[in-house]
């Protein structure tokens, strides 16, 4: 994130006790640029401002006030502080004392866009010792009637998260506690106010997926049923019998189910891509939940825990959807593994005919050829009678007759062995 | 700038997104003006092609099954009391195209998907009013399009 880079920055030396962190996506065409919120402000209240590293550090009455844009890509986290170079005496016991910081950082929110995709507001207290820490907490959440989600101990400061509304945008409210010598604290309290931003930001990103994605999350349920009602529909119609299967329908069927895979698989594909950024940036929240190494204090759940549980929650349904989809990708290659096999019965049906057809046309052929083949030995025996008539008629005039008739049987014969002899040579 | 809708548009994801990055700022009556026309034009030739006859709601039925023969997601429900109730369902081509090219599913529909639709059924009665009764870009489970012989609107409550 450009502008964390501390030691690029001179920070101020004073104590900020009010903190509002917000992260919003912009379009760069149309939204306006943190540089020129920052740059309005010091039009607004003077002060010392950075166009480099996009900060102002002002004055507005008693209190002094801090702004910084930072950017990542599409998304820019704004972060608003209010103090004093002072310790406040005040307790929390008197949340009066935060309110007078509250309304001036309140003002200053004004400047920021409606649409912001996440928000943290912290409230801060100086005390001297962790048990101290530990004690102003419990009267605070008590004073102010809230509940305490997460708490934990970071570095030498007191981290506690109240429960807050249940929406869509992450929005948290922050107890941050620092104790023990007053230059740490105040060098300690900056230090995790840009980590909070980094924070502000993994979440504001993932928020932003997961609200784009809502509908296609709320609808799946829907568009499945009717996908998996089609798909029934289907199979029904491919346990009737093969013979009543028309090929017409068959190619219907394959047109339908190519064009619902075609979706489905680019829908999968969608959704993983964004599980994948999704993925990418839980790994850099989880990264910098670690860096805090975060101690648990009384009995709540650590602020590490309730943050990633939360992230979690909102990456699961990413990963749900891709399930579904490629569930019922597969149901459609079981559809289509049916039509393979349709098709597959039908073409050997009609391979089966057809050898069959080509069965009997060669049974006639065999037949036509066997006729042929005697008619062969009836016309060579025809011509050998007839040359020995003409030769007994020659030489024995009287009986040409009768030897004729008594040399049709040995004609056969001859034309016989004559049809075997040639056959053989063949 | 003249506004041209790819003909592809309602099985191409690819061109909805080039042409939601050119005229997303485009007045959007005058987009769908555009889509109704193209509707109009295609619902013509498919009456001619076909030989439908009338301009009755089983006319505009039989348009809308012969257009949308070779789309899974969308079916005629019913054609009674004088009105013909479309349903789209499952996985439609807009809504594979909002998710995979990261457009927004209402300006899609609103702008191209209705008016189209609205043109088609045109093409057999210009008086035909086309009523969007649930519409799952708002979260509905599906898409119900009612055509009925009106005032020629499209009433996107």
């Amino acid at each position: 994130m450009d502008g964390t880079d501390m030691r690029a920055e001179e920070l101020p030396k004073w104590f900020p006790y009010s903190i509002y962190i917000a992260a919003y996506h912009i379009d760069s065409e149309k939204e306006l640029e943190s540089q020129s919120i920052v740059e309005k402000l010091y039009h607004r209240y003077g002060g010392v401002y950075s166009k480099d590293l996009n900060s102002l550090d002002f004055t507005s009455g008693s209190f002094l006030s801090y702004v910084k844009g930072l950017s990542e890509g599409d998304f820019r986290v704004f972060l608003i502080a209010a103090g004093s170079a002072e310790a406040d005496k005040e307790s929390f016991n008197s949340i009066s004392s935060h309110e007078k910081y509250d309304e001036l950082v309140e003002g200053l929110r004004g400047v920021l866009p409606k649409e912001l995709d996440s928000t943290y507001i912290l409230r801060v207290a100086y005390t001297t010792d962790g048990e101290e820490a530990e004690a102003l907490l419990q009267r605070y959440v008590k004073n102010a009637r809230g509940q305490l989600r997460s708490a934990g101990l970071i570095r030498n400061c007191v981290l506690a998260t109240l429960k807050g509304s249940s929406t869509l945008m992450p929005s948290r409210e922050l107890m941050v506690l620092p104790y023990g010598d007053w230059e740490t604290a105040k060098e300690g309290i900056w230090a995790l106010c840009f980590e909070v931003c980094s924070l502000a930001l993994y979440n504001g990103e993932m928020s932003r997926l997961y609200s784009e994605r809502k509908l296609m999350f709320d609808l799946m349920e829907a568009s499945e049923s009717s996908t998996q009602l089609r798909i029934n529909e289907i199979l029904a119609e491919m346990r009737r019998p093969v013979d009543e299967i028309q090929p017409g329908d068959l190619e219907d069927i394959l047109k339908e189910i190519t064009i619902q895979f075609s979706r489905l698989s680019t829908l999968a594909s969608s959704m993983r891509r964004d599980h994948v950024k999704a993925r990418g940036l839980l790994r850099g929240l989880r990264n910098l939940l670690k860096s805090w190494n975060e101690r648990p204090i009384t009995e709540s759940l650590t602020n590490t825990s309730v943050e990633t549980e939360d992230f979690e929650n909102l990456m699961a349904p990413f990963g749900d959807f891709i399930e579904r989809t490629e569930a019922l990708m597969a149901q459609l290659n079981t559809v289509l593994d049916s039509v393979r096999t349709y098709l597959g019965i039908q073409q050997q049906k009609a391979s089966i005919v057809e050898q069959t057809s080509s069965k009997e046309q060669l049974v006639r052929l065999v037949n036509l050829q066997e006729i042929l083949h005697k008619l062969e030995i009836l016309i060579v025996a025809v011509y050998l009678t007839e040359m020995a008539r003409i030769v007994f008629e020659t030489l024995l005039q009287e009986s040409a007759n009768l030897l004729t008739t008594a040399f049709i049987p040995l004609s056969l014969l001859i034309s016989i062995l004559i049809s075997r002899i040639l056959h053989k040579t063949r | 700038m003249s506004l041209i809708i790819p003909g592809d548009w309602f099985v191409n994801p690819k061109v909805l997104g080039e042409f939601y990055r050119k005229y997303k700022d485009y007045p959007i009556e005058e987009i769908r003006k555009v889509s109704f026309e193209q509707g109009l034009a295609f619902g013509r030739s498919v009456k001619a092609q076909l030989g439908i006859n009338g301009d009755d709601p089983e006319a505009i039925a039989a348009v809308l099954k012969a257009v949308l023969r070779d789309e899974p997601t969308a079916k005629v429900m019913s054609v009674e009391k004088g009105r013909v109730l479309l349903r789209n369902s499952g996985f439609c081509p807009l809504m594979t195209a909002c998710l995979s090219m990261n457009l927004p599913w209402t300006w899609l529909c609103s702008s191209l998907g209705w008016p189209f639709f609205h043109g088609l059924a045109s093409a057999v009665n210009p008086k035909v009013n086309l009523t969007m009764t649930k519409r799952r870009e708002k979260g509905d489970p599906y898409c119900d399009h009612i055509f009925e012989i009106g005032e020629g609107k499209l009433i996107i409550p």
